[in-house]
């Protein structure tokens, strides 16, 4: 039987006050007076049961405030019921909820061993302990918390626990907290909720507690593991693109407060090419450049590896995969063919875009050139076929073309080809016209010389959005604004030329137009120091590389592929091509095992599975390389540093009312082997106090 | 408006000297109207006949006289037979309200005034008192005295016992064979259906009759609070009533009451009156005017 108690108990004294309302009762019911009247004819048929009725009215008046008083006694008096859990009664049904990290710290060993084994360890003792009756639920918290089944005895969940393997993502508990509470939430009455979090309280899986409250009703529990603290080293970063003209490079950072002594290995295509000594101090980082050997056309894959001594080792080794693209074909047509290359007109564009020419063992550059004499560009298009076909043909200021040849760029530029074109003293104006005539972005008029040699004319915008000056778009690229300029034409630009790149009286400098399925750049400067000293910056190889690439962009020359890289347990969607749909492609996982998987009818494979960190390489039917994808650790997995599990406690937000507050918890408290009646009496209370004005009303004098 | 009409209840009741009290009422009220309804109670050429000793010389046609030398008296007809019974309420009941506002003073004073306009217009007022016991407290006559004793006897008067309207009152309204005017003031609570017998009777010796309903603001309206025992003036008869809760019953019954009663008097052609005790007699003495000069 459950006892009834008082915290307040000195608050039933109050119960004296009962007689207030009797006083005020008996005080407030007047004498009836006596009234003379001349005749009472009048009265004799009056209801009797209307007094009846006021008499009842009036003691149920009494009895209200009686009633008011006494729960307002009793309220403050704050009673409560106790639940007598040792008197015999039936042992109520457990409903307990696991939230397991299973973030990829989880793998990281401490002096207890491997976390995630601990955490198996912990739980499978837990579940043993459990009565059959109880129900379990295991919420896996990785990269997202997945309820990894409903409400289940706990054998099984032991037997699904067994099978459990860590995601290697990044966790966020409070994901899991939410759907545990939410889970726990939907609990029948009369049923015990525990919630256990099973976790290394790694700091970084610790963030948002504030937004997922617990209520007090729950029981709630961390079984803790791991360390506060774990040396650790990791390669954090492997870039193997290189920006702003530095090598490609890997980043190593020290989570330990101790130095560390190793080496540091990098290997292209499983082949190492640099193995050096690696000492790192405590706390810090360090940046290893990372020359990449000569590596033909085609996919390619990096790993760098630390080798020491840590907590854990799965961040140790870092993959990046990339693509080396076929280089574009461009013909150059050099009008002082065999004159020494400094005399040539595009001495300066060659440089530019080979710069190792003749060079015996350097590695192959973004562009394949070719020199021939201007009446050699149509034999050399004619000739070309399949993989040997031009992608850019550039000419620079020629005094006149070739007969016939601009019907054959003509030809070359619909069929996909770029055509770049420049400007010079010996360009004649008419002729150009009538040769190129609608293949030129824009009609070429005057020849116009600066007004000042001390004023020269300089670029006032550039449009970076383009592939044109795609180089210049990160700050502090180069200065644009420098290069001279004192000679160009007056041009009127043709219907549908772009211009990317405009003087500051707007006279164009580079415009471009789309013919077919190729496009003719021009550009109103000579590809010398004739009319500018551009080719003297280090602005102009960037923009001579930037222009051969949007020059073949619309042929079959293929782009470089953009590097795909991704965190394990990421949802991860890669775009492959339109034509893709419904195509079937052979994902081949770091553990050499291949799955099929289908693109869908945007050309997109969705989610493949990128659980383990390694290179993934997705083949098509015929066993072509589309693209690979190197999956990592999260940066953020590698800094073990956890909290305290009273840190954590504290932190965590603990509501008195669960999501689903019932109106019997409402009333008489969440906790349930103790119910508090004083909400339920000061309601009653406030009822009464409602109504008793209403009665008092119609029975007052 | 005459002035003294406006003259409240109240005021009057301070006024122990009825004969003074009505005298007043009725010269403010005659002052006040525009064409006064006295003008005929003069006597009236009637014919001559010839002087015998003894006649007044006052009556001599000196004009008649003059032209044949010979001595001729005028006669006159006087109109002042008329009859005017005043049947006055004295039972207990009607010993209700405070001051002015007492139902028997407001009574013995309209009495008094009717008394006072009779004699002044040389009808021949008449009191009968009714209560616990009915008199014929004065025979109607007309002079100048007779009213002085209606005065005497109703300040006398007292509100006793219960409403009996029995044979003896029957017997009185018997005598009145003349064709007259009767007046009467009561509060009509009788235990029975006499009140309106005697209406019957008195219609049935062809009287004119003029009812005023006496009634206080008390009696119209029950205006206490809360819960009382109320007491039958008459019968001493207890009752509790809540007037809060029975105030608009209560209202109601007075209402069909009083109705009931006008209803009967329009079916016997008599002129219904109900006068409130706080309300001034003007009222009244209208309605008696208009009936009097009706006969």
């Amino acid at each position: 039987m459950p006892g009834l108690f008082f915290i307040n108990s000195l608050m039933l004294a109050g119960l004296a006050g009962l007689g207030i309302p009797v006083l005020i009762h008996l005080l407030l019911r007047r004498r009836k007076k006596k009234l003379v009247f001349s005749t009472i004819r009048f009265f004799q048929q009056q209801d009797e049961q209307s007094s009846r009725r006021r008499k009842l009215r009036n003691w149920l008046l009494l009895a209200m405030r009686l009633l008011i008083v006494a729960l307002l006694v009793l309220a403050f008096a704050r009673p409560f019921s106790r639940q007598n859990q040792a008197s015999g009664t039936a042992r109520k049904q457990r409903r307990v909820v696991f939230v397991i990290d299973s973030s990829a710290s989880m793998l990281a060993n401490g002096t207890a061993g491997q976390r995630w084994a601990q955490a198996k360890s912990q739980m499978q003792k837990e579940l043993s302990a459990m009565q059959p009756g109880d129900l379990v639920v295991l919420i896996e918290c990785g990269s997202h918390a997945n309820v990894l089944a409903g409400f289940a005895p706990p054998a099984a969940a032991a037997r699904t626990l067994q099978d459990l393997a860590p995601a290697l993502g990044t966790s966020t508990l409070s994901d899991g907290l939410q759907q545990a509470v939410r889970l726990l939430s939907g609990s029948p009455a009369g049923s015990d909720s525990a919630l256990y979090l099973v976790t290394d309280l790694q700091k970084s899986a610790c963030r948002g507690l504030s937004s997922s409250p617990v209520p007090q009703a729950i029981d709630f529990r961390i079984m803790s593991v791991g360390d506060v603290s774990s040396p650790n080293l990791a390669i954090s970063k492997l870039d193997t693109q290189g920006h702003d003209g530095t090598l490609p490079q890997a980043s190593v950072v020290s989570f330990s407060d101790e130095d560390a002594v190793g080496r540091v290995q990098f290997a292209a295509d499983g082949a190492t090419f640099l193995d050096q000594p690696l000492t790192l101090k405590a706390g810090a980082s360090t940046n290893i450049a990372v020359p990449l050997p000569a590596l033909k056309p085609g996919w390619h894959s990096v790993m760098a590896q630390v080798k020491v001594r840590d907590s854990m080792e799965l961040d140790n080794t870092r993959y990046a995969a990339f693509v080396v693209p076929e280089p574009a074909r461009v013909l150059i047509a050099e009008p002082r063919i065999g004159a020494r290359s400094f005399e040539q007109a595009t001495f300066f564009l060659s440089a530019a875009l080979d710069p190792t020419k003749d060079s015996t063992n350097a590695l192959p550059g973004p562009f394949h050139l070719q020199q021939v004499s201007p009446e050699q560009i149509p034999g050399a298009l004619d000739s070309a076929n399949g993989s040997s076909s031009w992608n850019v043909v550039v000419i620079p200021g020629l005094k006149s073309l070739p007969p016939g040849s601009g019907s054959r760029l003509a030809r070359f530029v619909r069929d996909g080809g770029g055509l770049v074109l420049f400007l010079s003293d010996d360009v004649s104006a008419n002729h150009y016209n009538s040769e190129l005539g609608d293949l030129l972005p824009a009609r070429i008029g005057a020849l116009e010389q600066s007004p000042d040699i001390n004023t020269p004319w300089r670029i006032a915008f550039v449009d970076t959005n383009s592939t044109v000056f795609s180089a210049f778009r990160t700050p502090n690229s180069g200065d644009l604004r420098i290069p001279e300029f004192n000679q160009r034409y007056s041009l009127q630009p043709a219907d549908g030329a772009s211009r990317f790149c405009f003087f500051d009286d707007g006279t164009p400098l580079v415009i471009a137009k789309n013919i077919g399925k190729g496009r003719v750049v021009l550009v109103n400067t000579s590809p010398d120091t004739a009319w500018t000293d551009w080719a003297k910056h280090k602005t102009f190889v960037p923009f001579v590389h930037s222009l051969a690439r949007f020059a073949a962009q619309n042929s079959t020359h293929e782009e470089p592929g953009q590097m795909i890289a991704c965190s394990a347990g990421d949802d991860l969607e890669l775009q492959i091509n339109q034509q893709a749909d419904g195509s079937e492609f052979v994902l081949k996982r770091p553990d050499a095992k291949e799955v099929k998987i289908a693109a869908d009818k945007q050309g997109r494979v969705r989610d493949p599975g990128v659980a383990m960190p390694g290179i993934y390489s997705l083949r098509n039917k015929v066993g072509k390389e589309i693209l690979r994808v190197a999956v990592n650790i999260p940066e953020q997995e590698s800094n073990l540093d956890a909290i305290r599990p009273n840190d954590f406690t504290q932190q965590l937000v603990r509501n008195q009312d669960s999501q689903k507050q019932t109106l019997a918890s409402g009333l008489f408290g969440a906790k349930k082997d103790q119910r508090e009646f004083w909400t339920a009496l000061l309601l009653g209370a406030l009822v009464l106090l409602l109504v008793e004005p209403f009665i008092a009303n119609r029975t007052s004098i | 408006m005459p002035s003294t009409l406006a003259i409240d209840a109240r005021t009057l009741a301070a006024i122990d000297d009825l004969s003074l009290l009505a005298g007043s009422i009725v010269e403010g009220f005659i002052a006040g109207l525009h064409r006064s309804p006295f003008l005929g109670y003069s006597t009236e050429f009637s014919a001559y006949r010839a002087y015998t000793q003894g006649d007044n010389l006052r009556h001599v046609d000196w004009k008649v006289w003059a032209r044949s030398d010979e001595f001729y008296v005028k006669q006159f007809e006087d109109d002042t037979n008329l009859c005017g019974q005043i049947f006055l309420d004295t039972s207990k009941s009607m010993d209700f309200g405070d001051g002015g506002a007492n139902k028997f003073h407001y009574g013995r004073v309209l009495a008094a005034v009717l008394a006072e306009v009779m004699v002044r217009q040389h009808d021949a007022p008449g009191l009968v008192l009714f209560g616990e016991n009915a008199r014929q407290a004065v025979p109607p006559h007309a002079s100048r005295h007779h009213a002085d004793e209606i005065f005497h006897l109703l300040s006398q008067a007292q509100a006793l016992g219960g409403t009996r309207i029995d044979q003896r009152l029957f017997r009185i309204v018997e005598t009145m064979t003349r064709r007259g005017i009767a007046v009467v003031i009561s509060d009509f609570f009788t235990t029975d259906d006499a009140a309106r017998q005697l209406l019957r009777q008195l219609r049935a010796q062809r009287q004119e009759i003029i009812v005023f309903h006496i009634l206080s603001p008390e009696e119209l309206d029950l205006p206490y609070e809360g819960e009382s025992i109320f007491e039958d003036l008459e019968s001493s008869e207890q009752i509790p009533v809540h007037t809060d809760d029975f105030r608009k019953e209560y209202r109601r019954r007075i209402s069909a009451f009083c109705d009931e009663l006008q209803k009967e008097c329009v079916g016997l052609e008599i002129e219904y009156q109900l006068l409130r005790t706080d309300a001034p007699l003007d009222v009244a003495l209208t309605q008696y005017l208009e009936r009097r000069a009706a006969v």
